[in-house]
């Protein structure tokens, strides 16, 4: 009870302090770990509990990448992930196969320890990039393709290390390692081999004729916790199943995210286990950092600073070796380096699965300095971002392309089109067909190519760089269009174009209405909310199937919208980000009076519009 | 109607149908009518962007030319003016080879919110409904068309009962079946 007070109350006071600092969530958890852990304040008594509870943040989190990863992005992927991953599992492996020889250390432990710190954090790297926003960049999108190899890795690395011959025999300590423990402590490799074949074949199994409809049936139910509960259970259960076949847990539960992957109630599953990981990992964090051993650290100094100095340094100069060899940009490469660069979570996992192969002792100083490793990892990533790339380095998957050179005519455009998605297609087709010409710029290759296709020119370029828009002639345009998806660069381009032409038009698309205030308080002249006029004509197609006259609907629809797009423009002058709660009022009361009014004319004979409609009343 | 008698087109016009039980009740009865065609331009054109490609190809397999439609300001409903304007084409409808709609019938079938005697010299509209079609009639006379005497249903209020929606749903069958008959 204390020790949950305690964890509680360091995630809510350290963590928002170390996120002010600028050194993000991940890094916060982990000092808190160290300050109220036994090596700090000691206020944490037992972590071996917490600890337990919160390997479950890494199973979930493992769980909600299984989910992610659909056919279709692992298809994408399919070069980093396997090129990149498996050069950069081997090739770990075997460089610290070569430095435990070099030490002296027999090949099965050598072997061992390659393999153990082959892999990486996914659980720091992951949130630490994405809170940075650097998820899609190149080097972030690489990473994560290793990642994701390497938690594919797992399997046949933990099917390995039991079948290598021991070199001590070390009588498990009584509490034993969850993962070690289980239903192969006596069998022989056949065995071994047949349980472990038969647990991921039972959840897949499981996953494709069981659990969809059994979430139907709970989905129909309506009630909110069971399917929570549901989740939770299939979290647990495919861990449990795992560990009792002396698999990782969160091998488990990846399986079984891979499995609902293309299920319909996968968004449901994210959006319940979300908050969950979110704080277990937390936790995870917590009890890593906890699980620091300071008395150790200065007891072998040396030794854990050369393990850490290998390990980060190692890794490091390898993983910048290969991104460069597949041709990543240096920034990029550097970034995907010090993202990498450090033990993970999964280490823990096999080091539970190498006794016999590792003295304890070695075994010791291996999970310290890999914990360590991982503390440093975003701090060193946060230093990489700031000092190692600037703004402009940091290029989307698409960028790694140059910027076309655009034509000279096409310079004098009147209108400048940023996003040739499928908003900004329809737009320029609609400009076009009014004879009005447009300047194209898009950063997605792919969709160049397919617009091309259709006789529609676009210009590859960043939208958001400025002097890419001046080569584009943004100082000829008559009015600027910003018709892409993300928010926060819309928001970013029109700062800045707004800076350097105040007088040029803009016109842009929003995301939502908060969006939209946000937009107009940034000085667009006009916007439209990327999904509001196709909502609008859906509802008309509608309401015309019902049998209401297409007349009487297309009018009120043109009302709606006006006093849509109306409310849009009053309500972003009352809006301030600060004071949520009664400007949250002030929307409700609009969205009322608007249906009110259109309602009146529903209800009542005697309509409240369109008067002149009617014979007089005393003719 | 047999299949030689001349074929009716019922241009109807009603921005608000569901404000009025008149005009519904005499669109009812024009719909089910054999070979009549009955065509709602505000169910078909709720944007005023008419398809006069179409609409004159109606015309031209049509004999004669109904405008259904309250009386509004002593004329037809905007969308009737916007048809005017864009089917009536010069070289299609008047002007040189202009002669597309020649020798066909046109007719209106309205009905007014004020009573009969309203509309005459000494009345609060001071002529009659006869006199305020002029432009109408006029339009006809320039295609070529004939124009006939409006079928009316004055103050359209005053029907209420079934009773009184069947009496002039009987009425204007007759009016259309007498105008096939001619």
């Amino acid at each position: 009870m204390k020790d949950f007070l305690v964890v509680l109350a360091s995630m809510v006071l350290v963590v928002p302090i170390a996120k002010r600092l600028g050194l993000g969530s991940v890094l916060g958890y982990l000092i808190a770990g160290v300050l109220i852990g036994p090596s700090g304040l000691g206020l944490l008594g037992q972590t071996e509990q917490a600890a337990h509870l919160a390997e479950f943040g890494v199973i979930m989190m493992l769980l909600l990448i299984g989910l992610e990863l659909n056919p279709k992005l692992l298809w994408k992927l399919r070069g980093p992930i396997f090129g990149l991953g498996s050069l950069q599992v081997l090739g770990t492996a075997a460089l610290f196969f070569l430095l435990s020889l070099g030490l002296g250390l027999p090949w099965q432990s050598a072997v061992a320890i390659g393999l153990i710190v082959s892999s990486s954090s996914t659980a720091v790297v992951l949130p630490t990039l994405q809170e940075r926003g650097y998820a899609k960049s190149v080097g972030g999108e690489r990473a994560f393709s290793v990642l994701l190899f390497q938690d594919m890795a797992v399997i046949p690395v933990l099917a390995i290390l039991p079948l290598l011959p021991k070199i001590v025999r070390i009588e498990l300590p009584p509490e034993g390692n969850v993962h070690a423990a289980g239903a192969l402590q006596n069998q022989g490799p056949a065995v071994k081999a047949l349980l472990i074949l038969g647990a991921v074949v039972a959840v897949v199994a499981t996953g494709r004729l069981a659990l969809r409809p059994l979430f139907a049936l709970i989905g129909r139910l309506k009630i909110r916790e069971t399917f929570t509960a549901l989740a939770l259970l299939i979290v647990m259960a495919s861990a449990a199943l795992m560990s009792w076949v002396g698999l990782s847990p969160a091998l488990g539960a990846f399986l079984a995210g891979v499995v609902l992957a293309d299920s319909e109630y996968r968004h449901q599953i994210e959006a319940d286990i979300e908050p969950f990981k979110g704080l277990l990992l937390g936790l995870f964090f917590i009890t890593v950092g906890a699980g620091i051993p300071i008395d150790l650290i200065q007891t072998y100094p040396l030794t854990v600073l050369g393990w850490v100095a290998a390990i980060v340094i190692g890794k490091g100069i390898l993983l910048y070796a290969l991104a460069r060899m597949v041709r990543t940009p240096a920034p990029e490469s550097l970034l995907f380096a010090a993202s990498l660069a450090q033990g993970g979570e999964f280490a823990f996992v096999i080091i539970g699965q190498t006794s016999g192969l590792l003295l304890p002792s070695q075994a010791q100083v291996l999970t310290t300095s890999i914990a360590v490793s991982m503390a440093l990892a975003p701090l060193l990533i946060q230093l990489t971002i700031r000092y190692g790339m600037s703004r402009l380095d940091c290029q989307t998957p698409q960028e790694a392309r140059k910027p076309d050179h655009i034509d000279a005519v096409e310079r004098e455009n009147p209108v400048l089109v940023i996003g040739i998605g499928r908003f900004g297609q329809t737009l320029t087709r609609f400009m076009n067909a009014n004879g009005i010409k447009c300047t194209v710029l898009d950063i997605d290759s792919e969709q160049i190519e397919l617009t091309a296709r259709f006789q529609m020119k676009a210009y590859f370029g960043d939208g958001s760089n400025m002097d890419l828009l001046k080569a584009a002639g943004i100082e000829h345009a008559r009015a600027l269009v910003i018709a892409i998806d993300e928010p926060e660069t819309t928001l970013r381009i029109v700062e800045e174009v707004k800076k350097s032409y105040p007088r040029l038009k803009i016109f842009s698309r929003s995301y939502d209405r908060v969006h939209a205030y946000k937009l107009i308080h940034h000085g667009v002249d006009q916007v439209a909310i990327e999904t509001s006029g196709s909502a609008i004509f859906l509802g008309t197609e509608v309401l015309k199937s019902l049998g209401l006259a297409s007349a009487r609907v297309f009018r009120k629809a043109q009302i709606f919208q006006k006093k849509n797009q109306q409310s849009i423009l009053d309500l972003a002058k009352r809006f301030h980000e600060d004071d949520r709660e009664s400007f949250i009022n002030t929307t409700r009361e609009y969205a009322q009076q608007l249906e009110a009014m259109l309602l009146s004319d529903q209800t009542q004979m005697q309509d409240q519009t369109d008067h002149g409609w009617e014979p007089a009343p005393r003719g | 109607m047999s299949p030689t008698s001349p074929k009716i087109l019922v241009l109807f016009a009603h921005p608000a149908i569901h404000k009025s039980k008149v005009n519904r009740a005499l669109a009812q009865e024009a719909v089910e009518i054999n070979g009549l065609t009955f065509h709602d331009l505000y169910e078909n054109y709720p944007d005023f962007v008419i398809d006069v490609r179409k609409e004159q190809m109606l015309l031209e397999a049509h004999d004669i030319i109904v405008f259904q439609h309250p009386f509004y300001w002593y004329s037809t409903p905007a969308i009737i003016k916007e048809w005017l304007d864009l089917v009536l084409e010069y070289g299609w409808a008047y002007g040189p080879g202009g002669e597309k709609l020649e020798s066909k019938k046109w007719v209106h079938a309205i009905s007014t919110g004020g009573p009969e005697k309203a509309y005459s010299k000494d009345g609060y509209n001071r002529f009659t409904i006869r006199e305020l079609m002029a432009p109408l009639e006029q339009s006809a006379n320039l295609c070529g068309m004939e124009f006939l005497d409006p079928f009316v249903v004055h103050q359209a209020l005053k029907y209420q009962t079934d009773q009184d929606f069947r009496e002039i749903r009987k009425r204007y069958r007759s009016f259309l079946e007498g105008l096939a008959g001619r």
